[in-house]
C-alpha cells in the first residue's frame, strides 16, 4: 500500500528514536516494495525500456522474456538440417505401435526453462518423403510413419521419461507405389507420385519448470527424408 | 514525477512537531511516480498484474481414438444432389459427434480478443472404377493419343473433400452452429442453379483433402499427347491439418466449435463475375467416399490488446 507514516508528532512531547525509527522503517518497506498502482502516474508512461530485456538464447533459438518465451528452430538457411525417420529405430519393424515404440526426431526438441507456471503452445509441420521400402518387413505395402509431439518432464531422477499420445499421431504413407520390379521399372521411374507426407500439429499443455518437447516418431517405413520441417513454440506465464 | 523539494534540516537548525510529519508526509504522493522516477529494466514479471495474455484454452477429440488404421473408422459418401449437399459433423464410429463443447463454460471475447483454432486429421479418401471419366464430371479433359485414334480423357485431379470449422455462438443448446466469420457454407448458387458451392475467398477456415491421385506408371508424355488416362493410385491414410485466427470485433460469446466436411468439390472460374471469382464447386457426378480415424481440435483464446 502507499505510504502513511505510522507515528505522528506532536509538538509539547517526547521525540523519541522508536518512533523515528518506526517512521523509517515503513518508509524502507514502502520503497522497497509498496509502491502500488495508485502512485503510479496515472496516465502510460512505461516505455520498453523499463521492462527488463528479454534473454535471447540463440543456439535453442528462443527468446525469454517477461511475460513467457518464443522461439524456432527450423530447416532454414544455409545450413541443410533434413532430418529422417526409419522403423530401424521405432520397434516399428517388429510390429510393436505402443507410446513406447515412438523414438525423437532429432534437433526437433525445445527445451528451456520457466520461471513460474506457463500455458505453453507447440506447433509444428513437417514436409518428408518416404520410402520407397520394398525390404521384406513392406514390401508393396501400406507402410506408414506416424509422427506426433512427445515431452518430458524435469531434470530429476525417473522426471526425464518421453510422454507421448499417439492417439494425436499423424501419418503419411510409404512410395510402393512407384517402385516396379517388372521392366521397366526401378529407379528410372520417379520415387515422388506417392510417399509425399506433409504434416503439423499443435500441442497445448501446461509447465511448472524445465520444458522439453519435440517430435517423436513412429514408422515402419525403412527410411524417411524429412526434408523441411520447423518447430514453434511459445509459452505465456499470464 | 514525483521530488521531494523539502529542503533537510541542517546542523543547529530547529525543527518542530510539524516539520517532521511533513518530511514523512511527503513520501505520500498520490499518482506522480512515472519514468523520471524508474530506471531501465525496472519492472519485471512480478510486478505485473495477473490480467491474462492466453485467456483460455481447451483440446477434444475428433473422431475416433487409436493411432492405427484399423476399426474404429467413419466414413461418408459425396453429394449426390445439389439440393442437398451432404455436411458431415466430424463424429466418432457411432455417431456421436465429436466437438468440442464448452457450453459449461462459454468463452466471452471480449472487443480484440483473439480466438485461434488448430485441427489435425487422419482422412482416407477412396473410390471406385473411373468417376473422374464420367461424361459429366468435372475436370475431364480429352487429349490425343500417343497411339494415334481416339483421344483420351484423363482428369485434371483437383477433386477435393473439404473441411470447414463452426462455432455456435448462440446459447449452450448447441443447436445454432454456423462457420466462422470468413467461412462460407458452400451453399452458393451458380449458373443458374446449375451450380452449388462458394467462392475460394470465403474458405477461410477451410482444410482441401485431395480425392485421388491418378497417374501413369510408365507412361510416356509426347508432345501434349499421353498413353493411356492413367490408373488410380491409392493415397492411404494421410494426415490433415489446418488453422483459423478471428479477432473478436464485438463481444461474443462461443459456445462450442466442430469441424465439418463436404464435398466432393471441384475449383472452377467465374468468369461472368466482376471481379472474376475463384470457386469451388459440387461435382454431384464424380462419386468417392472419405474414411477418417481420428485427430484433435485445439484452441485458444487470448488478449488482444
Amino acid at each position: 500500500m502507499a505510504y502513511t507514516k505510522p507515528n505522528t508528532f506532536v509538538d509539547g512531547n517526547p521525540l523519541t528514536a522508536a518512533d523515528i525509527k518506526g517512521n523509517d522503517d515503513a518508509l524502507k518497506v514502502y520503497l522497497h516494495e509498496g509502491v502500488v498502482a495508485g502512485d503510479l502516474k496515472s496516465t502510460a508512461w512505461i516505455e520498453t525500456r523499463h521492462i527488463q530485456p528479454p534473454i535471447i538464447e540463440p543456439i535453442p533459438g528462443i527468446q525469454h522474456g517477461v511475460t513467457g518465451v518464443q522461439g524456432s528452430q527450423s530447416r532454414t538457411g544455409a545450413v541443410v538440417r533434413c532430418q529422417f525417420g526409419t522403423s530401424f529405430l521405432t520397434a516399428g519393424r517388429s510390429g510393436t505401435t505402443n507410446d513406447e515404440s515412438f523414438a525423437i526426431i532429432p534437433q526437433t526438441t525445445m527445451q528451456f526453462t520457466l520461471r513460474k507456471s506457463a500455458r505453453i503452445l507447440f506447433h509444428w509441420w513437417m514436409e518428408s518423403n518416404n520410402g520407397p521400402d520394398n525390404s521384406t518387413a513392406s514390401p508393396g505395402s501400406n507402410a506408414y510413419m506416424w509422427v506426433t509431439e512427445y515431452d518430458a518432464g524435469g531434470l530429476l531422477a525417473g522426471t526425464g521419461k518421453k510422454s507421448v499420445v499417439s492417439t494425436y499421431a499423424t501419418e503419411c504413407i510409404q512410395n510402393y507405389r512407384a517402385w516396379q520390379n517388372n521392366p521397366p521399372g526401378g529407379p528410372a521411374y520417379p520415387y515422388t507420385l506417392l510417399g509425399y507426407g506433409n504434416m503439423a500439429g499443435t500441442k497445448v499443455f501446461t509447465k511448472t519448470d524445465t520444458v522439453v518437447v519435440g517430435l517423436a516418431h513412429l514408422s515402419l517405413i525403412d527410411r524417411s527424408a524429412i526434408i523441411n520441417w520447423g518447430v514453434t513454440i511459445e509459452a505465456y506465464y499470464l | 514525477m514525483s521530488r521531494i523539494e523539502r529542503p533537510r534540516v541542517e546542523p543547529g537548525q530547529t525543527t518542530s512537531a510539524t516539520d517532521l510529519n511533513n518530511t514523512y508526509d511527503d513520501y505520500s504522493q498520490t499518482g506522480a511516480l512515472d519514468q523520471l522516477n524508474t530506471r531501465d529494466a525496472a519492472f519485471d514479471l512480478v510486478h505485473l498484474t495477473n490480467a491474462p495474455i492466453l485467456i483460455k484454452s481447451q483440446v477434444s477429440q475428433l473422431g475416433n481414438t487409436g493411432m492405427l488404421h484399423t476399426a474404429p473408422t467413419t466414413s461418408f459418401a459425396h453429394t449426390t444432389s445439389l439440393g442437398s449437399p451432404v455436411k458431415h459433423i466430424v463424429q466418432d464410429s457411432g455417431g456421436t459427434q465429436t466437438i468440442m463443447n464448452l457450453s459449461s463454460s462459454p468463452w466471452t471475447l471480449a472487443v480484440g480478443d483473439v480466438l485461434r483454432v488448430f485441427w489435425d486429421l487422419s482422412v482416407y479418401p477412396d473410390t471406385t472404377g473411373t468417376p473422374w471419366n464420367g461424361a459429366s464430371a468435372k475436370g475431364r479433359y480429352a487429349v490425343p493419343t500417343t497411339g494415334g485414334g481416339a483421344n483420351t480423357n484423363i482428369t485434371d485431379g483437383l477433386h477435393c473433400w473439404a473441411a470447414y470449422l463452426e462455432w455456435d455462438i448462440t446459447s449452450g443448446s448447441l443447436s445454432n452452429f454456423a462457420p466462422v466469420p470468413g467461412q462460407g457454407t458452400f451453399e452458393q448458387v451458380y449458373d443458374s442453379g446449375a451450380n452449388k458451392g462458394d467462392q475460394v475467398k470465403n474458405t477461410t477456415a477451410t482444410t482441401l483433402i485431395s480425392a485421388w491421385s491418378v497417374f501413369g506408371v510408365g507412361g510416356v508424355v509426347n508432345n501434349g499427347k499421353v498413353s493411356s488416362q492413367g490408373s488410380r493410385q491409392e493415397q492411404g491414410w494421410f494426415g490433415t491439418h489446418g488453422m483459423y485466427a478471428h479477432q473478436a470485433a464485438s463481444g461474443t460469446t462461443v459456445y462450442g466449435l466442430r469441424l465439418v466436411f463436404t464435398g466432393m468439390l471441384h475449383p472452377a472460374h467465374a468468369s461472368a463475375q466482376s471481379p472474376y471469382e475463384n470457386l469451388l464447386l459440387y461435382d454431384i457426378n464424380a462419386s468417392g467416399t472419405l474414411t477418417y480415424k481420428g485427430g484433435r481440435l485445439t484452441a485458444v483464446q487470448m488478449r488482444g490488446d
